[in-house]
């Protein structure tokens, strides 16, 4: 009984510590939305926590800044252009991260650890050191400021990590599940999508968000890559919302949130995958 | 199996098909088009756009606009290099175009010195333009930076008149202390940018107590930072910003954002009297204002007028402005200049996007919405002196960097002026060396 309240209580400093960073985590992005909600001259003349003087004021809240932002501008647009841009994306390096990964666990060829060590090493080279090579690729395939140019930049820039964390997953299923699949005779091909996809699933599922979010929320590939506004994803056209000085930021306010919206849907409806994905190949099994 | 396999494929080899049509038409549409990056956004992207319709109306020539916001730097920078350079751009400051113009990578625009329009153009916008004696950028909107904004209605009420001299400048902020005003609202945050609100204030001093023949030496850095007069525009500068003169102390300048500064030259929430009385910054921080303070009006509540220079002459003006540069010579890309260089275009601009100033001298005063900024187009008009900013004129690691920071410092008072002005001397010095700026 002592020892339980004891234990209970040894926890104490943990449970304060981890409540102290969530409100640290929170707080800014709570400021944003309570902003969002007020008109433009309070947000210009007073901070966000001064609603809470007089939260029953109807006066202090007003949905106009999402009025414009939804209304005013291209935003429906981009929305879908960030879909069109993400999804292809995202597929295309799973496809190819999962083939790769495969390949490197449990196909023999010579330099194969060598090869591997060199794309692992390409995690830390900044994606920005590449711009200028690819957009001379691109400008002379006729590449740039197409989809499939962005499709391509984006799952190249994902692949070191992805091929990484599938090879690491993957060298941990068990060795007898792919000897007594080839003595039934199957081929290479068989294996992969009859074992190897599907054991592979919490992998594949974590690494999808992972790199959906990283897609969705990027902006300076997007920058680079897409000159043209009609195709341009929801990043840019909110940055574009701000004036060459930084008037009217507060419409950024409620456009973070818009963007936000399907970030954290696909969060909190595939965040078990999320955890569990995170620990994949930690532990050789 | 096979079929997996083949469903794959097919699927792989559609979607880059569909992908190689589609930047094929891309391609082909390319050429009627000129492709335009633009630094606007928001409010003023919108009015671009209207005027880039009508410039589609009237030639026939179609724009594609392609916004990057605030990283033109970047976003232009790495196209040119990697050789998709667009056909025009706009950029804010003659430090970058400069870049251009040493790699080669601009087109000329002498042809429009021969043209009637170079003629209009308010004095000081061609040399700004000009790189070693070649035009290069074209500016047809501008904002004048030598503005210093005040409550009027305290000035009314307590007989301040609008100084003349920098004397009677400085006897006036002295005069305001008496009555227990803070003269000056001053702000120097702007995230990475902190500082550039100051190096404005000591580009206009430096304009009056050195002159401008000094003031492009220091520009093109063929003075050292470490010469006298360049000090002595700090501490000139320093008789504007000490603990005193600045609304909550000098060392809160660089906390205060440079938006939020220019406001509290009105009453902010919930008080009778402004914190400041007077707040120097262009003509575009009206916005801001109007923002803050949605009911004052301009012209009754609050005012502008001119920095004054030293003596009674008419002070020199320093302006800012976006830089037409074209990185390919075809003849839709010289209409487009020409159509934006003209009165007409310049007048719609100015009327529709209230803040800027037009440089043709051939557009009317009637077309600014109010006195204030009547007052600042004509300045801009008649000044004998007008200078482009010259933190953006100088080389990107100065402009753009030591000379922020060397700011910052000066006015939180944590270094000496002596070990600022060495460090800003000892980065320009290896800015020139290591070849990314020439003298």
């Amino acid at each position: 009984m002592i020892q339980k309240i004891l234990k209970l209580f040894s926890r104490v400093p943990l449970h304060v510590l981890v409540i102290i960073l969530c409100i640290v985590w929170l707080l800014p992005t709570l400021g944003i939305f309570v902003s969002s909600f007020r008109p433009r001259n309070d947000i210009m003349n007073s901070g966000w926590w001064s609603v809470f003087l007089d939260p029953a004021n109807p006066q202090n809240y007003t949905v106009q800044n999402y009025v414009d932002v939804l209304f005013g501008n291209s935003i429906w647009q981009s929305f879908l252009n960030s879909f069109i841009i993400a999804v292809p994306s995202t597929f295309l390096s799973l496809f190819f991260a999962a083939l790769a990964g495969y390949a490197f666990a449990w196909l023999h060829f010579p330099g194969r650890n060598l090869l591997f060590l060199t794309i692992v090493g390409l995690i830390v080279v900044p994606l920005q050191m590449t711009f200028i090579p690819i957009l001379k690729i691109y400008s002379s395939t006729g590449l740039y400021g197409s989809y499939v140019g962005i499709w391509l930049a984006h799952a190249g820039y994902g692949m070191p990590l992805m091929i990484y964390m599938m090879r690491n997953f993957m060298g941990g299923l068990p060795k007898e599940l792919f000897e007594s699949a080839f003595i039934d005779g199957a081929s290479v091909w068989t294996a992969f999508t009859r074992l190897v996809v599907p054991l592979s699933k919490p992998v594949i599922a974590s690494l999808a968000i992972f790199q959906f979010l990283w897609i969705w929320n990027d902006l300076i590939v997007a920058l680079i890559y897409m000159p043209d506004p009609s195709k341009a994803p929801i990043t840019l056209t909110i940055a574009n919302l701000v004036g060459s000085e930084g008037q009217s930021w507060h419409l950024l306010l409620p456009a973070a949130f818009i963007s936000m919206v399907l970030p954290l849907m696909v969060f909190f409806s595939l965040q078990r995958y999320f955890v569990r994905g995170l620990t994949a190949g930690a532990v050789k099994g | 199996m096979i079929n997996k396999k083949l469903i794959s494929l097919t699927f792989l080899t559609l979607i880059l098909t569909i992908g190689l049509v589609f930047s094929g038409t891309f391609v082909a549409f390319g050429q009627e088009k000129v492709t335009f990056v633009t630094s606007f956004g928001g409010e003023e992207l919108e009015v671009f756009k209207s005027l880039m319709n009508q410039f589609t109306e009237d030639t026939g020539i179609e724009v594609e606009i392609q916004p990057v916001s605030r990283n033109m730097k970047t976003a232009l920078g790495s196209r040119v290099e990697g050789g998709n350079p667009p056909d025009m751009a706009n950029v804010p400051n003659p430090g970058l175009m400069n870049n251009f113009a040493r790699r080669g990578q601009l087109a000329s625009l002498d042809w429009f010195k021969d043209t009637e329009l170079a003629d209009k153009m308010a004095g000081g916008f061609i040399g700004s333009g000009s790189y070693k004696g070649t035009l290069y950028g074209v500016v047809p909107a501008a904002s004048v930076k030598s503005l210093v904004w005040y409550n009027k209605k305290v000035f009314e009420e307590k007989g301040y008149e609008v100084p003349e001299t920098i004397g009677e400048l400085l006897q006036l902020q002295n005069k305001m202390v008496g009555d227990g005003y803070a003269p000056w609202a001053f702000g120097l945050e702007s995230g990475a940018a902190t500082g550039w609100p100051g190096t404005d204030w000591l580009e206009d001093i430096m304009l009056r107590s050195a002159g401008p023949e000094v003031y492009d030496q220091w520009v093109n850095h063929d003075i050292p930072w470490t010469d006298p007069r360049v000090a002595e525009a700090f501490r000139i500068f320093d008789l504007f910003i000490n603990d005193d003169m600045v609304m909550g102390g000098r060392k809160a300048a660089s906390t205060i954002n440079f938006g939020d500064a220019a406001q509290y030259i009105l009453p902010t929430q919930g008080r009778e009297e402004p914190r400041a009385l007077m707040h120097r910054q262009a003509t575009f921080i009206q916005d801001f204002i109007e923002d803050a303070h949605p009911d004052a009006k301009v012209g009754e509540d609050y005012d502008t007028f001119i920095f004054p220079s030293f003596g009674k002459e008419s002070p020199p003006i320093l302006f800012a402005g976006d830089l037409f540069i074209a990185f390919k010579d075809k003849p839709e890309v010289r209409e487009l200049i020409k159509y934006f260089a003209s009165a007409d275009i310049q007048q719609t601009w100015v009327e529709e996007n209230p803040g800027r100033l037009a440089v043709n001298v051939d557009v009317p005063l009637s077309a600014y919405p109010n006195d204030t900024l009547r007052n600042a187009a004509q300045a801009l008009k008649e000044a004998e002196t007008a200078r482009f900013d010259g933190s953006d004129s100088m080389t990107s690691a100065i402009g753009s960097g030591s000379f922020w920071s060397g700011v910052v410092n000066y006015v939180q008072g944590e270094k000496s002026l002596s070990d600022i002005l060495e460090t800003i001397e000892s980065d320009a010095d290896n800015a020139y060396e290591s070849g990314e700026a020439t003298d």
